[in-house]
């Protein structure tokens, strides 16, 4: 795959904060790359920049091929982008209308768009209340409003800063399903920001972890995963146990026992699954009756909480 | 080609916004001919039998100019200041166009339906007041059209003073009334006042229409040279702040 979009040693200030501190990365064609940070971390400040949005002080970005700072209206014909907060669209005009407007700000008219655009209210749902003010819509509705208006000329980059912030579940997964089939059918490449790690995990290929302004992972999903494999088990037991037999899994690495009136649990981390075996064999000679075995894989959210917290591991 | 889709594009905007809210339109205009009402009758009571044709005359007229100045200067100004301040000025940027083709399709976009819609107010007014001026119309639009041109020019700048400094724009408003007082002031011979914007057109046109007076050739090119002073001005200021609001980020904050 070749690459679309190339940062380097981005730098960007204001006054004495740095907003963008000499991040690198690039989006391959067709990926679909994620963008995650607590709020201030910098991701609309990276999105705005490659849109030339925003001046930055040091570093280079290139779309297509082309130097985003020479050529910031070019590489625009072939960008989308729908950014953060509500104020995408005209709220007094209809999905149609709005449609047809930014269609023109692309420099085409109403008979070019007829197809694509019946085709992306149908796709997302907006076709029933094409002519109704988008103001009388559901944010869900106006967000999908703004993303019909920002991919109306078909460009085959597309950047989505929080597309699916406060909307419900269902709205949320219509997103979800119609950004995996662009990506998948028509192999255009999406930079996406947002909070909602579950979402995030579903859809994206690789995922930028950025906080205070630094890049702290650059990984796909699976590298990611295979990073932080451990996977916890939760073991519950009858009766709690005796010092003698706590002091039996000293040896078992990271672990820990929570003792309730009648059972006790023993939460065990394990990169390796097979040492399961160990602990079930210091149970066995401890003649521990179990209740309940629970096992838990490491979500995108405890990969976060681990890099942001502790920072680069 | 591609100013003609966006001009079209634009009015047709501006035709949908009129007839989705047609009674903020119709009593926005009710206002305006209505204050224009009182003026007339006002100064023609006041003025009893002494008043002058021509003074009344130079009201009908200078008041519509002075409609086309102001809506004018401050829909461009206003324009960009509220379209940032709605959040979509951002999503402007984002056209391969550039953000002064766009802008200046909007502009030229309200200039034609300005200017229509004060050649009807005008005409009501002739009507109302049986005061029948003798237009050339052509004569009159082109001479509307050079004049705007600077206003055009100002109003970038301030659209562009208007994204980092918010609250400026109360100020431009106030600016709009104030042309009201600058077109009391001669500008032909040339003076100093010759070169305010708008002033010089608008005068030669009072000038034309209520005196009978004639000008010379060169008159009308340091008429059109002043407006393209202002707009080449004005996009330039336009630019500096827009580097500036981007280095701030400043374009989609509300």
């Amino acid at each position: 795959m070749s690459e679309v979009i190339i940062v380097e040693n981005l730098v960007k200030k204001y006054k004495d904060i740095c907003a963008v501190n000499d991040i690198s990365f690039t989006v391959k064609k067709g990926e679909i790359l994620g963008f995650l940070g607590p709020n201030g971390a910098g991701k609309t400040t990276t999105i705005k920049s490659i849109l030339s949005l925003l001046e930055y002080e040091e570093g280079r970005i290139f779309v297509n091929g082309m130097d985003a700072k020479k050529h910031k209206h070019k590489i625009m014909s072939d960008m989308g982008a729908v950014l953060e907060g509500a104020r995408n669209i005209y709220w007094h005009l209809s999905p149609d209308e709005n449609i047809n407007y930014f269609a023109g700000i692309m420099g085409l008219g109403t008979n070019k768009i007829k197809e694509e655009k019946e085709y992306l209210l149908k796709r997302l749902k907006l076709w029933d209340v094409k002519d109704k003010e988008v103001r009388e819509f559901s944010k869900g509705m106006q967000q999908k409003t703004a993303i019909a208006a920002a991919i109306i000329h078909k460009p085959s980059i597309l950047l989505l800063d929080e597309p699916t912030l406060g909307l419900d579940v269902e709205t949320k997964n219509d997103i979800k399903e119609w950004i995996i089939s662009m990506s998948k059918e028509q192999n255009k490449t999406i930079l996406i920001t947002s909070h909602d790690m579950a979402f995030m995990e579903s859809i994206c290929d690789r995922i930028l972890i950025i906080k205070k302004g630094k890049l702290l992972s650059n990984n796909s999903m699976t590298e990611l995963k295979d990073m932080f494999a451990n996977k916890k088990y939760s073991i519950t037991v009858k009766e709690n146990f005796s010092d003698s037999d706590k002091v039996s899994f000293k040896d078992i690495g990271e672990h820990e026992i929570i003792e309730n009136k009648d059972s006790s649990v023993l939460t065990v981390s394990l990169k390796n699954s097979k040492e399961i075996y160990n602990i079930f064999d210091i149970l066995k000679l401890q003649n521990k009756e179990i209740l309940d075995i629970n096992v838990k894989e490491n979500t995108l959210e405890d990969i976060f909480t681990n890099l942001t917290t502790d920072e680069v591991k | 080609m591609t100013y003609m889709i966006l001009i079209i594009n634009e009015l047709k905007k501006l035709v949908k916004e009129i007839r989705r809210y047609y009674f903020e339109f119709i009593s926005g205009t009710i206002v305006m001919f209505g204050i224009f009402l009182a003026l007339f009758f006002g100064l023609k009571s006041f003025g009893g039998t002494n008043i002058e044709a021509t003074s009344l005359d130079s009201l009908i007229i200078g008041y519509i100019l002075w409609g086309i100045a102001m809506s004018s200067f401050q829909s461009i100004s206003g324009m960009i200041w509220e379209e940032s301040q709605r959040g979509t000025l951002e999503k402007l940027y984002l056209s391969h166009l550039g953000i002064e083709k766009i802008l200046l399709a909007k502009v030229f976009a309200n200039i034609v339906f300005n200017i229509f819609f004060n050649i009807v107010i005008l005409f009501l007014s002739m009507l109302i007041t049986n005061r029948w001026l003798n237009i050339n119309y052509p004569y009159f639009i082109l001479m509307v059209v050079v004049s705007v041109i600077s206003l055009i020019g100002l109003g970038f700048a301030g659209g562009g003073i208007a994204i980092i400094h918010k609250k400026v724009i109360s100020i431009f408003q106030i600016f709009s009334f104030g042309i009201i007082g600058l077109m009391a002031l001669q500008t032909y011979p040339l003076n100093i006042f010759s070169f305010l914007p708008y002033i010089p057109g608008a005068k030669t046109l009072i000038g034309v229409i209520v005196y009978n007076q004639t000008y010379p050739l060169w008159w009308y090119g340091f008429i059109l040279l002043n407006s393209l002073v202002y707009l080449v001005i004005g996009l330039y200021m336009f630019r500096l702040y827009d580097i500036k609001a981007r280095r701030l980020n400043k374009l989609g904050v509300y």
